[in-house]
């Protein structure tokens, strides 16, 4: 619904997604047993800095010409306004991370068999961080130097999403049962989406004041 | 709940507004019926757009209440915002998006007569030859056209506008005003900021002059 909107901005990310993936052959060692080893945590390390990269353009250009303030006295919940909004951004940003990753893994030889595990746990991270992000943007909106302090402000949050993830590749890697990781970020998942957009309206409303 | 009715009324009592750590006015009041228009006037950073975003509901007063038909907007924000047609000075224009689909944009958000057609309302603006142009390409006021669009379809009784006519040309100008007028003919109600005077033709309207209520 709101996502009508064609931005060569959210190319961006995925280009730096894409980019910093394949510098790390380059850079660390085209050595198969490292890299394997590495991959988990490269791929995942690089997919979350995506997102914190993208996640200026959810209400940064609306803020800036006003539609966000329209948005706001738009009549009915704007609860699921939000909503909308933070799905629109996943969409854009966190489905397409979803369907780069297993290719760029290929690049870094990740094990083959957690491939499978690698994007489950993208596809459900990927929301969370969507969501984290957008209160850290949210609230510092009204700032000038908004990014930097929002990306602080995130990134503590980011973390623990960013270790159930690995550890459950890891573990997948290793043949370990991984459902417990799963169930844990699905959890997270269910609590952020109930609950962060009621947070982001309320921090939009403190960034108007 | 009385909204429907058509006797309305905006009051605004004691209200305050502090930025910065400067009080930019304080103890305003002020009384809003239907078919009347109140033009708020002031120099710059006296307040205006403030006072404007805290009769909309957006920013809260430091002190005071904003009342539709004697309830509280805060507690009434669904219906009030029903009611109310805020045109701030950003324009809202999406300038990736081409004029028709803006127009689209705003027919679609919005609670809008549903029996006027894009090209209808592109016509009321003076941009029919220019519907697939990108917004980014348009001039500042026919950006502003694009998103005054919105006085053409609205179904609103409140309508407040900051500095609708910036970047306007007198053609256009004389249109807004005669759109303004019919509204408040109807029972509407107007509430704008202006530094060049507006032309309301016989329809009622006051002036709140900002400066007064500056603390000394």
């Amino acid at each position: 619904m709101l996502a009508i909107r064609r931005r060569r901005e959210l190319a961006n990310p995925l280009v730096f997604f894409v980019i910093v993936v394949s510098l790390f052959p380059l850079g660390v060692s085209p050595d198969k047993e490292l890299l394997s080893q590495m991959a988990p945590g490269v791929i995942w390390v690089t997919a979350l800095l995506a997102t914190l990269m993208s996640m200026d353009v959810m209400f940064r250009s609306d803020y800036d010409d006003g539609s966000l303030e329209q948005l706001l006295l738009l009549p009915g919940p704007k609860v699921l306004l939000i909503g909308a909004k933070i799905t629109a951004h996943w969409a854009s940003i966190g489905l397409p991370l979803v369907v780069l990753a297993p290719i760029m893994s290929l690049l870094l030889y990740f094990p083959t068999h957690a491939i499978g595990s690698l994007v489950v746990t993208l596809l459900i991270s990927t929301p969370i961080l969507s969501l984290l992000g957008s209160v850290g943007v949210a609230l510092t909106l009204s700032l000038r130097s908004g990014g930097i302090l929002s990306s602080l402000l995130i990134l503590p949050f980011y973390i623990p999403v960013l270790i159930f993830s690995t550890m459950a590749i890891n573990a997948s890697a290793n043949s370990l049962p991984v459902s417990g990781y799963y169930a844990l970020l699905g959890a997270f998942l269910i609590i952020s989406a109930l609950l962060i957009p009621f947070a982001v309206v309320a921090a939009l409303r403190v960034s108007y004041n | 709940m009385s909204l429907n009715t058509s006797d309305n009324q905006l009051t605004g009592v004691a209200l305050a507004c502090e930025r910065g750590g400067r009080v930019l006015f304080e103890n305003l009041e002020f009384s809003l019926h239907n078919g009347q228009a109140m033009i708020i006037q002031g120099s710059n950073g006296v307040g205006k757009t403030s006072l404007l975003r805290i009769i909309t509901g957006l920013s809260q007063s430091t002190n005071g209440v904003v009342s539709w038909n004697q309830h509280n907007i805060e507690s009434i924000a669904e219906q009030y915002q029903h009611e109310l047609l805020y045109i701030g000075h950003l324009a809202a224009v999406k300038t990736e998006l081409t004029v028709r689909e803006n127009l689209q944009l705003l027919m679609r958000f919005w609670p809008s007569d549903t029996n006027c057609s894009v090209a209808e309302l592109a016509e009321f603006v003076g941009l029919r030859q220019r519907l697939s142009v990108t917004c980014a390409r348009l001039s500042a006021g026919q950006q502003r056209r694009v998103s005054l669009a919105r006085l053409f379809i609205s179904t609103q009784k409140l309508w407040i506008l900051d500095e609708p006519l910036t970047a306007l040309d007198v053609d256009f100008i004389e249109v807004i005003e005669n759109r303004l007028q019919n509204h408040l003919k109807a029972g509407g109600m107007v509430i704008l900021t202006t530094h060049r005077g507006i032309n309301l033709g016989d329809q009622f309207s006051f002036e709140l002059n900002l400066g007064e209520y500056k603390p000394h």
